[in-house]
């Protein structure tokens, strides 16, 4: 998509935008506070094992330009960098100590931990303890056998969410016996996202602040604070009893976890930083203490703290995540004064690429940006600098690039440097008629006996592909215990073509069995026009679809959940698992 | 004939089911115990509990293989409601018009009706109202007389996402049931049509012949 956009000369355009859909409102605000294995807050690379020292890691993280022209914004690496440690870890980080660089977990150098990774290790014994963070591991996560099995291998297991669910009581499943599991589960009710303050960033990268709407039921605590309370009580058992590798635990930030409490407002004025020390830039002394108004002004000495340096200026003296401001000056939906949106409430993202090298809008009707008497007038300019004319002071547009160009290939990706078609891991042809090489060769492949695969498998011939219903929220955790929206969908289902129930001698309504070489589910059919045989290669393929928001829990007759199903593989870069194209088989419940 | 009216144009309806919800949700109406019966609409039909349902129908098409039909089926509020009549028979004024709105309001009364209810399910052209088996109070959408009188939306009419149901005044709601109906024409032909438009509070805009989309519209 963004190959296509950038092709098409919309990259910093209004509307010109890649659009991801995400599954989740708070997507964006996830990987920007560094969610993902490989990047910490604010996209600062996660430090490998042969990044020993912060010099190194510096080094090997910030790009270097020679051409005058190029911003090389990432050149600012070190600043953020060390503005992040002094967030983390306060008083304690100190010149001397690398500003605790040592203390952050280090990865194996090209070694992935993604999800994918993380329950193979599980699977295989390596992880003894898991804390899950309101999630649903037993049926989100692809192969979901492999996964309940993972569990199983664990000593103990926290499972913080709103309501009981199958990863937590993995232990009493079907076809578990519960005196044969060692794990130790421990669940921890916590309250809902409106019963709860705090911010969500959106696609568009808009940080708005929630107000909390309710008290959450009974002993329900937010997760921030379950959190806060077992670091306190960790902290307190180290300063009594001591313990391995007390450095961070000492060191932590007090105000992150201050009385056993998580204070929204104290975190995200820490996102935003503070100055750590006196400091002067140009003529001006900003006091230590106080909040540093714009990441320009970030410093590498550890004289300012930072936890995301994308977020600083959203809350300073002001929350300006909370702003409900309604005004469009540019007409072109880009409001200002409502939330604040990172960077420095910039809108559009390389918004210098929308003019041409005068500064002038390169689209009259969608003007967010132009030079004008000198300035920048319109939205927030992606960097100060004039517009290239001005052969001295005037920079490339593409500002995290070290050569300030939009680039449609370069290293850094698994497979590349073009977007290839590949079958998928399971597929129902022989050959991949794009190209000699029929699947990914860098797609992760697991090795373990739940991971069964089974292409153009006669005992598997139907492709299968998962999918969400609008009355269901992911694997149904919070809906399926809502009686108006379980009324509306409340069972797992499997819809297939008229011609493929024929085939299989299946009426609508009807209890199947679905299978794969990795499980089976229940599902009633849903007989179709809207699923119709496809022509691959010359040979017709039938495809059945079905949700992924069950689970055996409850409700009683909701069935199980379709990652029971879904292979163990998935996208080499992302790691996003393959749950939309493997092959599956379908049958009528007690027939053949 | 003044009062209020909705517009339901069924060619923006996602069949999102906000309206089913939120019905249920303002009325404090409990959920059934429904299965799937190979079909996504549930419950399978109105009843007691549920005054308000969208009604899902395949068939097949020519232009694109498949047509589906989403509707979203509820009491007409109708300018003379045959209902009314035949209840009137059996206990007057167990079934009532609200002056302001022209909503037709069913009254605890309408347990009265005894075994003579089936006389007016079947007096209603569309099928709409259904008894308690319990204490045979008879019930059905009432127009969320308790949210419109105060100057609110009906709950169903607040959640639609499309603009597929529309609540408002007589004049602009036939103007708007106009404007779509010429806009629905030249997209899907002349099969277009409003159902029973001088006979109802309820616009149903249809592009194609109404028993598809419910055997009873
Ligand atoms: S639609 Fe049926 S129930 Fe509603 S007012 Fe008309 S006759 Fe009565
Ligand atoms: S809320 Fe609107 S779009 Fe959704 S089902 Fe009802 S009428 Fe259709």
């Amino acid at each position: 998509m963004s190959i296509i956009q950038l092709l098409l000369g919309n990259i910093g355009q209004a509307g010109g935008g890649v659009n991801a859909l995400r599954g989740e409102s708070n997507v964006q605000g996830s990987t920007d506070q560094g969610l993902l294995f490989h990047i910490l807050p604010g996209y600062l690379p996660t430090p490998a094992a042969s990044m020993d020292t912060l010099t190194v890691y510096k080094e090997k993280t910030t790009p270097k330009t020679k051409d005058p022209m190029s911003a090389n914004w990432w050149g600012n690496r070190p600043k953020y960098i060390t503005s992040l440690l002094k967030a983390f870890f306060g008083e304690a980080a100190t010149k001397d100590n690398d500003f605790g660089y040592s203390w952050l977990p280090k990865i194996d150098d090209g070694k992935p931990y993604s999800w994918l990774d993380i329950f193979d290790e599980m699977y295989n014994g390596k992880i003894k303890g898991f804390f899950s963070w309101g999630q649903n591991p037993a049926c989100s996560g692809a192969n979901s056998n492999k996964t309940r099995a993972a569990l199983a291998k664990l000593d103990w297991l926290v499972n913080v969410n709103l309501f009981d669910n199958e990863t937590g009581s993995f232990w009493k499943g079907p076809g578990v016996d519960p005196k044969k599991c060692k794990t130790e589960v421990f669940f921890l009710p916590c309250v809902a996202s409106v019963e709860k303050e705090g911010s969500l960033s959106n696609s568009g990268r808009w940080m708005q602040w929630r107000y909390k709407a309710a008290d959450g039921p009974g002993q329900c605590l937010p997760d921030g604070d379950i959190m806060a309370k077992l670091f306190e009580k960790v902290r307190a058992l180290y300063a009594k009893d001591g313990g391995a590798f007390p450095e961070p635990i000492k060191g932590l930030r007090p105000e992150l976890t201050k009385g056993g409490h998580f204070d929204p407002h104290a975190v995200a004025k820490l996102i935003n930083g503070y100055f750590e020390a006196d400091v002067t830039i140009g003529d001006k002394t900003y006091k230590k203490g106080t909040p540093v108004p714009a990441f320009a002004m970030l410093q590498a000495d550890g004289s300012t703290s930072s936890g995301n340096w994308l977020y600083t200026q959203s809350y300073t003296d002001k929350n300006l995540s909370a702003r409900r401001g309604k005004k469009d000056p540019t007409g072109l939906g880009l409001y200002p004064e409502w939330s604040w949106c990172w960077p420095v409430n910039r809108r559009i993202l390389y918004n210098r690429a929308s003019v041409d090298t005068y500064g002038r809008p390169l689209d009259d009707k969608k003007n967010i940006l132009e030079w004008k008497d000198g300035k920048w007038v319109g939205d927030i300019p992606d960097g100060p600098w004039p517009p290239m004319s001005d052969t001295k002071a005037g920079k490339l547009p593409f500002i995290m690039r070290a050569d300030g160009l939009g680039a449609i290939f370069g290293p850094g990706l698994a497979d590349g440097p073009f977007p290839e078609h590949y079958e998928p891991l399971e597929c129902p042809v022989e050959k991949n008629i794009m190209s000699g090489q029929r699947i990914n060769p860098t797609a992760p492949v697991f090795k373990g006996e739940a991971d069964a695969f089974a292409s153009c498998d006669p005992r598997f011939p139907f492709v299968g592909t998962t999918y969400r219903v609008t009355e269901h929220w992911q694997t149904g955790l919070m809906t399926r215990w809502q009686p108006w929206l379980l009324e509306c969908e409340p069972q797992m289902f499997v819809e297939m073509s008229e011609e493929l129930a024929k085939l299989k001698g299946i009426k609508n309504g009807e209890m199947c069995v679905v299978s794969s070489a990795r499980g089976k589910v229940d599902c009633v059919a849903i007989v179709t026009k809207r699923f119709k045989p496809f022509i691959i290669q010359g040979q017709l393929v039938h495809q059945v679809g079905f949700p992924w928001h069950y689970g055996w829990v409850h409700p009683k007759h909701g069935g199980d959940s379709a990652n029971l199903l879904t292979p163990s593989t998935g996208d080499p870069n992302t790691r996003i698992p393959e749950s939309k194209a493997f092959m599956v088989n379908v049958a009528k419940k007690g027939g053949k | 004939m003044p009062g209020k009216y909705f517009v339901v144009d069924t060619t923006k309806c996602t069949a999102c089911r906000g309206c089913q919800v939120a019905c249920k949700q303002w009325n404090k109406l409990p959920a059934e115990e429904t299965k799937n019966w190979g079909s996504h609409q549930n419950p399978q039909d109105l009843s007691y509990n549920t005054y308000r349902l969208v009604r899902f129908n395949e068939y097949p098409a020519v232009v694109n293989s498949m047509v589906w039909y989403f509707f979203t089926d509820a009491c007409r509020h109708c300018l003379y409601p045959p209902c009314k009549d035949e209840a009137d028979r059996y206990v007057k004024d167990a079934i009532v018009i609200d002056d302001a709105t022209g909503a037709i309001i069913y009254t605890d009364k309408t347990k009265g009706f005894g075994d003579k209810f089936d006389n007016v399910r079947r007096a209603c052209p569309y099928d709409i109202p259904r008894q308690d088996a319990k204490t045979g109070v008879v019930s059905k959408c009432h127009m969320c007389l308790d949210r419109v009188s105060e100057g609110l939306l009906p709950a169903c009419a607040k959640s639609c996402p499309t603009g597929a149901l529309v609540f408002g005044d007589e004049e602009p709601m036939k103007k708007l049931a106009e404007a779509r109906l010429a806009e629905a024409k030249k997209k899907f032909g002349d099969k277009a049509e409003i159902i029973d438009s001088d006979d109802v509070r309820v616009l149903y805009l249809v592009v194609d012949d109404k028993k598809k989309y419910a055997q009873s519209a």
